[in-house]
């Protein structure tokens, strides 16, 4: 239920990066992102269920 | 400046009103519930004591012995039949009933509160006030299906006396000490149901009496919700027994025969299944009402009232899973043959019907979601990913209603080389059907983040960087989940059943994580026109009415699956079930009284949206009037 907004027609659009530029920065977040999910994991089965992770 | 100056203060102690109420009702766990032991002789220091000790069946601790064994039934001496229906069915369309009205008026009052709490919050004072009269024309709703509550909860204690009285006699003595409890907070609720509802005009004052309205509003859910944590102790105990000894006697502590393993995980369940169907029953009557409508602004007030009342049960349905698997993991705690025969044995492809109603719930929101796009100027740019959406949905619905095992002729049996598919067996497995279930919320949820951006380009400067960490945090959950799903395949069950936890929580990031980020690229957003509120398709509006009727039919299903995985007992392994009608049903059967069960309560709920048309107040319809073509009719500016 977010409030609309957006009324501001006087706002100034974002211009788009080139190919190369996105590709870059998203590999950075992706590498980030797995990052967080793998470290996550880790937290969720060994001290939070004591479980291990990697199984050896 | 001095009458505003009062009416601020009038408001700052209406508002510490509702935080002291709500400070005072946080701190009830906290008080001791006092051990009964009304029927236990009294001992003294003179004599020698005469008091029977026992044994907890559950808590395993001593406890004095405050009441008779469960008593060994028989039939028909024990059990009540009206000619030959079965009894157990006459009571389970009864008990269904009551669940039903009993779930949807205890959920409307929980949106009401946040509608009212979100109107009276709106600096917009005339967006306040829909909010508000959308609150007051919920609770209206509700009002009528109260009544059909209560006599329906009439209905199935006469069912449970004329049926089974000696079952029935048995539950109400060891529960004596709350018995009255409820009566009474009954009776205190229906109270403040009516002053709720008819107090809404005369306490509308925008000041004090606006929060103790509030207030009022918040006794009313902490009393229904009460009132449900009762009777889910009763459903708990029939299922785990606890405060009792092996032969069923009351040890004296009313709190353990309350608090029973399955108690906590059935109440979060059904908090939230609750109120995920009372949205989709709400969304189900606005879209009735839109369908019905004939001016512009009705059908802009019912598209928008669908959509709130659907972003509640989203809402509640996302999490809605987690707690099945909490309720499902301690029930694995208590007893693992009853975890067994849920989920691998004797009701497990009554799950198999409860994960295709799942599954369509999902698909059913993502569809609504894509046609409420249609409304929105701009909501055309994500057109093109829906294809792939809906091929993910229906790949993790095919793999999570895949079986584990078939019912199959000796000859089959041979040909496939066991009771287990060789290729498709596999996804017949719980690492297979977590990652079926988590992709299919982490998709609703990113088809929520496409609906929140549709009509809006985003115009902070961190947009580009925004975008790709949306989409790095939606694949990076996504490989998460698939990676967690085939690693489960190669290590041992009870570290594999760990890895449900990681896989929750990377769904649980797109959704908070996700949500916050889109929320914040959405400010001061360059719009591309206002919501066309009212021009829901009419295939969304029919969407909605299978979203509710499928919350219905799951309610039916679930209910019946934590009800016969009980087998042949009354309470489990303390009193046993000597009716002929012990047995467990046959698929078919089940899913016949579910339907029948269905089609009453849409019937009489029909009759209740009839009722609430006729007393509809709304802005006179005028002849020939229709929403115009590209035109907008803004209800509200809230999405």
């Amino acid at each position: 239920m977010s409030t609309q907004v957006g009324t501001q027609v006087d706002a100034q659009e974002v211009k788009p990066w080139g190919k190369g530029k996105t590709a870059v920065v998203f590999v950075i977040a992706f590498a980030v992102a797995v990052t967080y999910y793998v470290f996550l994991d880790w937290v969720m089965m060994v001290p939070v269920q004591n479980l291990p992770f990697p199984y050896k | 400046m001095l009458t505003r100056n009062k009416d601020s203060q009038k408001r700052k102690i209406g508002a510490m009103l509702l935080l002291g109420m709500i400070a005072i009702f946080l701190m009830l766990p906290f008080v001791p519930v006092l051990a009964v032991a009304e029927d236990a002789p009294i001992t003294t220091t003179e004599e020698a004591p005469k008091v029977e000790r026992a044994k907890d069946v559950f808590y395993k601790k001593d406890g004095i012995v405050s009441g008779p064994p469960a008593p060994k039934t028989q039939y028909p001496a024990d059990y009540g039949t009206y000619g030959k229906l079965q009894s157990r069915t006459l009571l389970w369309v009864a008990a269904q009933q009551h669940l039903y009205f009993g779930s949807f008026v205890l959920a409307v009052p929980m949106f009401v509160f946040v509608m009212e709490l979100v109107g009276m919050l709106q600096k917009d004072r005339k967006m306040g006030k829909k909010y508000d009269d959308l609150a007051h024309e919920f609770m209206k709703i509700s009002l009528t299906a109260y009544s059909i509550t209560a006599v329906l909860g009439g209905v199935l204690i006469f069912t449970f006396l004329a049926l089974y009285p000696t079952f029935f006699g048995y539950l109400a003595r060891t529960f004596k000490p709350i018995m009255h409890v409820y009566a009474l907070l009954f009776i205190l609720e229906s109270g403040t149901l009516y002053i709720y509802y008819y107090g809404w005009d005369r306490m509308n004052d925008d000041g004090f009496w606006k929060w103790a309205h509030l207030s009022i509003s918040y006794l009313l859910n902490t009393i229904g919700v009460v009132l449900m944590f009762f009777a889910n102790s009763w459903i708990a105990f029939m299922m785990s027994p606890a405060g009792v000894d092996e032969q069923g006697r009351f040890l004296g502590d009313i709190w353990r025969v309350v608090h029973t393993p399955l108690w906590h995980p059935l109440n979060v369940h059904r908090i939230l299944g609750n109120a995920a169907f009372g949205g989709g029953v709400v969304a189900a009557y606005a879209a009735y009402r839109l369908l019905s409508s004939k001016s512009a602004e009705e059908k802009a007030h019912y598209d928008w009232m669908s959509y709130t009342a659907m972003f509640m049960a989203i809402l509640n349905l996302i999490p809605l899973p987690f707690a099945g698997y909490w309720l499902m993991r301690e029930v694995y705690a208590y007893r693992q043959q009853m975890g067994i025969t849920l989920m691998g044995g004797l009701l497990a492809w009554v799950f198999i019907m409860q994960a295709t109603m799942i599954a369509t719930l999902f698909i059913t929101t993502n569809y609504y979601l894509w046609q409420a796009m249609g409304r929105m100027p701009g909501g055309e740019r994500y057109y093109r990913f829906f294809k792939y959406m809906l091929l993910v949905l229906i790949v993790s619905t095919i793999a999570w209603l895949t079986p584990h095992t078939l019912v199959m002729s000796p000859a089959e049996l041979k040909a496939m080389g066991g009771a287990q598919h060789p290729v498709i067996g596999n996804y017949g497995v719980m690492s297979a059907k977590n990652t079926a279930i988590n992709t299919m919320i982490s998709t609703t949820v990113l088809c929520f983040v496409l609906y929140q951006r549709c009509n809006k380009i985003p115009t902070v400067k961190w947009a580009n960087i925004g975008n790709i960490a949306l989409v790095a945090l939606f694949a990076g959950a996504e490989l998460n989940i698939l990676f967690l799903g085939v690693y489960g395949y190669y290590i041992p069950a009870n570290v594999r059943i760990g890895l449900s936890v990681p896989q929750v929580c990377s769904t649980l990031t797109t959704l908070f994580v996700g949500v916050t980020i889109n929320t914040m690229m959405m400010k001061n957003a360059k719009s591309l026109g206002e919501i066309r509120w009212g021009t829901l398709s009419v295939r969304g509006a029919y969407a909605l009415f299978l979203l509710a009727v499928s919350f219905t039919w799951t309610m039916a299903v679930m209910g019946y699956i934590r009800s016969s995985v009980r087998l042949h007992w009354h309470v489990n392994e303390i009193m046993r079930d000597n009716s002929p009608w012990a047995f467990t049903n046959p698929i078919g059967y089940a899913g016949n009284v579910n339907s029948m069960n269905v089609l009453i309560f849409w019937t009489m709920l029909l009759f209740v949206f009839w009722l609430g048309s006729l007393a509809s107040s709304k802005a006179p319809v005028k002849e020939g009037v229709s929403v115009p073509e590209g035109g907008v009719v803004v209800p509200a500016h809230s999405h």
